[in-house]
């Protein structure tokens, strides 16, 4: 290991490398410009939260080597959330340099963190990010003078445009090769932030900009409700649209007129039809054609598009703005304004929801968040399962099942909210600025998600369909599922055969609802099956993050509150169809 | 003298802060007596006051907190554009 030439003990370095530290406010580009300067990428958002655990890289073209760690965004060094004390941990383990990213359309507040940092030993480079906004706003800021005011090198940047990092990584190789501290000094008696922004910023009158009518009817209530409702009808007109052409065009006719009848001749080379292992490899669940079908042609293409729209509102900061505007609505339910941000991240993975909810403060928030999207919030793949099975035949349906979902989250959190001590926090945020997003993050972000969720929770999918294939067509199942049964077909009024998608459903979501598929179910089957699909405990994955992020008490009450709601609600909608259809044919009367 | 916090002035008034409520997060926000800002949005429902400062930054205020807040009003200044 290279010895340093002033070694201290606030001088760790990593594996011989050097320590690079990269901090700022929630929500000033701080994950832009780590996956800028790193090779290893990481999701970046437009909204607290997405850094709560440090990722490390490889600095790039960094002479001598260094490692760049993206420390969580948080306000000032006081310890208040969980934010600050990770943040704390990972200064007190000693840095090389600090980069502290400025939100310059929003200095004066950033500066609090920027002056205790500069207390430190650390030397600290800044970057004032986000000039290109700033100066829409009619900002101007002389980089110079503050630079001067912080005895440090500041330097305008525009990270979603790469504007600005040549000369940031020149100056932090200048301080970790030890040429040169720049202007680095200690910082004495500073001026408080409000004089320091006084005196480097002016501002000039500007005309309203289009970004500015978005960022005042996204938030005003009689614009901004109904700019909210037609955003999630259009982002699910384009899902479910978009979704269902491209599989109607081009995964269905692939499979059907090549794939299916070439894996049968296959099937057919080594064993003839009518054999348990002919039906295992390309029966009704034969495993070599469901799980290429089930997870390619039916769930990537919905997957795909529902990561196109929720980090295209993540990355244009709607989603915070629309929380302000519902917060009111949203407290009646135990549910905070911030919380729309997990709760959409649910509607595709459960997972990084419950791990999102780090950034509430309070337990009770996170409770509440967490077991809502266990329990009503359907992940993407669930909901690309409700689409083939219920979509094909009636829209109304399909939205009748949301609808279900809506309902339930509503009065579960009520009661959670009633139930569960603690209080929720006030709302007190920066409104963040509404911005277009740039396409290559934003494209970069869909295929990364778009990846981890099809090698991640695609993969026990596929052993799901194994365990169907070998229990439904060896005829195993009737020996396992006789304890369902009696649940099943009399009170929820589904054939036999529906006690593999509740065994399945408990590997993964969707496996709840796709064997559903294939079995002739009528119309008041399919939703009662979806209701309790949807309901249903939350997949493995989900179990393990709930036990691993509170307690297994929590992990457990929370699964047997799903099962249970699920199948109450499950047969309460089987008993109330066939009292109307009773009632429709006029019985009784 | 008047203490209706900032909830029940109208949106577009410009006020400069007399009084805190007991809430330490405000000064992180900027927050501080003698701040002016402006009210920009009455979220419905009981919901967060949206105010906008001089930096041109806008902060959204729990509709309680916002309660408390004793300010007066003043004309004029960077804040009062359109």
């Amino acid at each position: 290991m290279a010895v340093s030439c002033h070694e201290n003990k606030n001088h760790v370095q990593t594996e011989g490398k050097k320590r690079v530290l990269l901090m700022g406010n929630p929500n000033v580009g701080k994950s832009v410009i780590f996956s800028t300067l790193t090779k290893k990428r990481v999701i970046t958002a437009n909204y607290s939260g997405t850094t709560v655990t440090a990722m490390k890289g490889e600095l790039v073209q960094a002479k001598p080597e260094a490692v760049l760690i993206d420390v969580p965004g948080i306000y000032s060094l006081k310890p208040v959330s969980k934010a600050e004390e990770a943040a704390m941990t990972m200064l007190n383990e000693g840095a090389d340099v600090i980069i502290c990213v400025l939100d310059a359309t929003n200095l004066e507040r950033n500066l609090q963190l920027a002056l205790e940092l500069k207390r430190k030993e650390t030397p600290v480079i800044f970057l004032l990010n986000m000039m290109d906004v700033a100066e829409k706003k009619g900002i101007q800021i002389d980089d110079k003078k503050l630079s001067s005011l912080l005895q440090a090198p500041v330097i305008p940047t525009v990270a979603v445009k790469r504007k600005g990092f040549n000369r940031l990584i020149a100056e932090i190789n200048k301080v970790i090769s030890g040429r040169e501290h720049g202007k680095q000094a200690p910082l004495t008696d500073a001026m408080p932030p409000v004089l320091i922004g006084e005196e480097v910023q002016t501002y000039i009158e500007y005309e309203e900009s289009w970004t500015d009518k978005w960022e005042r009817w996204t938030i005003q209530p009689k614009t901004g409700l109904p700019i909210a409702i037609l955003a999630v009808l259009l982002a699910l007109a384009f899902v479910v649209g978009a979704g269902k052409a491209v599989r109607s065009v081009f995964f269905l006719p692939l499979l059907n007129n090549y794939y299916i009848p070439f894996m049968e001749r296959l099937a057919g080379n080594w064993t003839t039809e009518g054999t348990a292992l002919y039906s295992v490899l390309v029966g009704e669940f034969g495993v070599l054609i469901k799980a290429v079908e089930w997870p390619i042609a039916l769930i990537l293409p919905y997957v795909f598009l529902f990561y196109i729209v929720l980090s295209f509102l993540e990355d244009s900061g709607y989603l915070p703005r629309l929380g302000i505007l519902i917060d009111g609505l949203l407290r009646r339910f135990g549910l905070h304004g911030h919380s729309i941000i997990p709760i959409s991240m649910g509607y595709g993975c459960a997972v990084p929801a419950i791990i999102g909810t780090r950034a509430a403060s309070s337990l009770k928030e996170r409770l509440i968040i967490s077991a809502l999207v266990s329990l009503a919030v359907p992940c993407i793949a669930q909901t690309g399962a409700f689409i083939a099975l219920l979509g094909d035949h009636s829209f109304v349906l399909l939205l009748a099942v949301f609808l279900v979902s809506f309902f339930v989250m509503f009065i579960s959190g009520a009661v959670l909210n009633k139930f569960l001590k603690g209080t929720l926090d006030p709302v007190l945020i920066e409104v963040p600025n509404l911005l277009v997003p740039s396409a290559s993050a934003l494209w970069k972000k869909v295929m990364m998600r778009t990846k981890h969720f099809m090698i991640e929770a695609e993969i026990p999918m596929v052993f799901g369909i194994l365990f169907a294939a070998l229990t439904i067509e060896t005829g195993a199942l009737t020996h396992v599922s006789f304890i369902l049964e009696p649940l099943v077909v009399s009170f929820l009024g589904l054939p036999p055969e529906a006690s593999v998608a509740l065994i399945l459903g408990v590997v993964r979501r969707e496996l709840a609802v796709l064997p559903l598929l294939g079995m002739d179910l009528s119309l008041a089957q399919m939703f009662v099956g979806s209701v309790v699909a949807l309901l249903y405990i939350p997949c493995m994955s989900v179990f393990f993050v709930l036990i691993k992020e509170f307690r297994i008490k929590w992990a457990l009450s929370i699964s047997a509150a799903t099962i249970i709601l699920a199948f109450v609600v499950g047969g309460m909608a089987n008993y109330l169809i066939h009292f109307f259809q009773w009632m429709a044919l006029g019985g009784g009367f | 003298m008047k203490n209706e916090g900032l909830c029940k002035l109208a949106c577009a008034t410009v006020c400069r802060v007399k009084k805190l409520p007991d809430c330490p997060l405000l000064e992180g926000l900027g927050i501080e007596v003698g701040t002016e800002f402006c009210i920009k949005q009455k979220s419905p429902w009981r919901g967060p006051i949206v105010v906008e400062t001089k930096g041109r930054r806008q902060l959204a205020i729990d509709y309680h907190i916002a309660s408390q807040f004793e300010v007066e009003e003043v004309n004029g200044g960077v804040l009062s554009r359109k």
